[in-house]
């Protein structure tokens, strides 16, 4: 058996231990371990035991990580879901789809902010779905779209998981936060699209809602203010070139924590919450880094990634062709795997490939997580759809499926589109600091 | 007896609780860097500290994400699996989890050892390399006590679904 087999068989039996339940990343840990035994002996193991933790965690630049978490927990204890939700209602909501379109921009600013899908998805979904509900429309169109706004923010910066790609592939976590910007908005552009669209063929699904006037405006823009502008200051900050990464996280932890002070969200029960959250969050995903570490060090010494580069190469197909054939597989993994777990378990495989397609590793990863987004509204394990379905309460799974469609549809034209124009990515890094 | 169930519970919580508090402090420092960069007094050494701070919270959390079974993992399949088969694949989880962790603690302490043998310190605010080594040898020790309790609790809740299931 040659090395690069060896490694395609760790590859496999980390994806059976994590279909029986073993977490991501113990499977990819001891995966990692035993294969590295079996190359270089139990000396060898030892060795990257003993100091693989405490390197995988030690380097400044991971310092990023729970910044930006415990900026999105706060965030999400700050009330603002009712705020941005009020603020884009009393522009749009008068229309056809208005209450639709509302959810999916909310969505976006909220998800960019807090960071976790989920967590969107239940906080926009507990202000949304009644207020469609209200107003008489169609459950299957109000859930599915509470479920696939859900999915913006993961690509918006600042996103946890583009920290992640990033750190993983050595690439400007600043770069990759501002190419995500273009695609981040384009997504919640069509995903807007969909809802128009598909509320012109059936009107019935959303009913208009009452007309506001200006002095409703003026007085929800006037709750979020502070929101947007602590959201201009961190991203703002990255491009300008007035903050690395870390430290635009450690001001963004500082102004959410000040948000959901002032605002009376951060009760003495939210704040323990605020707290175990972050502890939860940031304990699993320093353990994923440990664990993708050992299965790092394994894979490498397999030679697997040259292995596939060579193989792409002699197998005669276009760069463009493999990618598509990547993607594919990312949206075939992404119906069964969470996005994290998928994007360390791959990324080290595939990254190389890419680099070696002439692809930029920035457009990669927002490619990447792009098609990560499109798991988590993909059933049989698309979370969000699961989500929604508790948020709603009274709603069968299949509704929220029913409606999903159009959405996974755009997702996938989106993808299209970044394909096609890699610049969608490339043109802002492009033109930073 | 209720007492001893519940202070390894108390200590991962405690050390959760201080490590978030370490990475308020992580925040706090950088926030203040910033400002006084702007002002002329930048914090000595804040890469040292904020390094510090991040890499305790990490390794005082981790019992939590154990305990709390806060690690990402797919039910899709275990899920269409016989009832009498999840008990054993959750005490297989718990099994390779705590092997895993039981080995990084060995080998760490072993590194450990080695590493601060020559009092090796960091660089910009001399602070010996074993205050970042701590951490590790307690969050690693605490995670078995995690897994361990996270274990109980599984299997006490898959005890109790047992008679729904069999009426």
């Amino acid at each position: 058996m040659t090395d690069a087999t060896l490694g395609l068989l760790g590859f496999v039996a980390a994806l059976v231990l994590i279909a029986l339940g073993l977490p991501v990343a113990v499977a990819m840990g001891a995966i990692g371990v035993i294969g590295y035994w079996w190359l270089n002996g139990w000396m060898g193991a030892a060795y990257i035991l003993g100091s693989s933790p405490f390197e995988a965690i030690f380097p400044y630049s991971f310092s990023v990580i729970p910044l930006f978490v415990m900026m999105g927990v706060f965030a999400s204890h700050a009330g603002l879901s009712r705020s941005l939700f009020d603020v884009i209602n009393s522009f749009i909501g008068h229309r056809r789809g208005g209450l639709a379109v509302t959810t999916v921009g909310a969505s976006a600013f909220f998800g960019a902010i807090c960071g976790s899908s989920l967590a969107t998805v239940a906080t926009i979904g507990r202000v949304a779905l009644p207020e469609m509900k209200r107003h008489g429309y169609d459950e299957s169109l109000s859930t599915a779209t509470v479920a696939a706004g859900g999915t913006l923010g993961v690509l918006i910066p600042p996103s946890v998981l583009l920290v992640i790609y990033g750190l993983l592939t050595q690439s400007s976590i600043g770069q990759l936060f501002i190419g995500a910007l273009i695609p981040g908005l384009l997504g919640a552009g069509l995903y807007a699209l969909a809802i128009m669209l598909k509320v012109r063929l059936k009107p019935e699904l959303a009913p208009r809602a009452e007309r506001m006037g200006w002095g409703a405006r003026l007085k929800f823009m006037g709750q979020i203010w502070p929101v947007v502008l602590l959201f201009a200051l961190v991203i703002g900050g990255i491009y300008l070139g007035w903050f690395s990464p870390t430290e635009a996280a450690a001001v963004g932890a500082v102004g959410a924590f000040l948000l959901a002070l002032i605002s009376g969200g951060l009760t003495f029960d939210a704040l323990k919450a605020s707290v175990f959250e972050t502890a939860g969050l940031t304990g699993m995903i320093f353990f994923i880094l440990i664990g993708a570490a050992f299965f790092n060090f394994f894979l490498e010494n397999t030679g697997l990634p040259q292995m596939l580069i060579g193989l792409i190469q002699s197998s005669g197909l276009s760069a463009l062709a493999v990618m598509v054939l990547i993607l594919v597989f990312y949206v075939v993994l992404g119906c069964f795997m969470d996005s994290m777990s998928m994007i360390l378990l791959t990324v080290p495989l595939l990254a190389p490939v890419a680099l070696e397609l002439d692809y930029n590793l920035v457009w990669f990863g927002i490619v990447v997580v792009t098609v990560a987004e499109i798991g988590l509204i993909t059933p049989p394990i698309g979370m969000n759809l699961f989500v929604v379905q508790a948020a709603a309460g009274n709603v069968q799974l299949s509704t929220v499926v029913r409606g999903i469609l159009p959405f996974i549809l755009a997702d996938f034209f989106r993808l299209a589109l970044l394909v096609a124009f890699p610049a969608l990515v490339l043109w802002l890094p492009g033109a930073m600091f | 007896m209720n007492s001893l169930k519940s202070l390894p519970r108390a200590v991962v919580i405690a050390l959760a609780t201080l490590g978030v508090l370490a990475y308020a402090a992580a925040a706090l420092v950088t926030f203040a860097d910033v400002i006084g960069r702007n002002l002329g007094a930048p914090i000595e050494g804040v890469v040292d500290l904020v390094q510090l701070f991040v890499v305790t919270g990490a390794w005082l959390v981790m019992p939590f994400a154990f305990q709390s079974a806060a690690h990402v993992g797919v039910d899709f399949v275990i899920n269409m699996l016989p009832k009498s088969l999840a008990a054993p694949l959750r005490v297989f989880a718990a099994a390779v989890a705590l092997v895993l962790v039981g080995l990084m603690l060995w080998y760490g302490f072993d590194t450990f050892k080695m590493r601060t043998m020559f009092g090796d310190r960091s660089q910009q605010l001399g602070i010996p390399i074993a205050w970042y080594w701590y951490p590790l040898l307690v969050g690693l020790a605490a995670s078995l006590v995690g897994i361990l309790v996270h274990l109980f609790d599984a299997l006490k809740s898959e005890k109790s679904k047992k008679p729904e299931i069999h009426a």
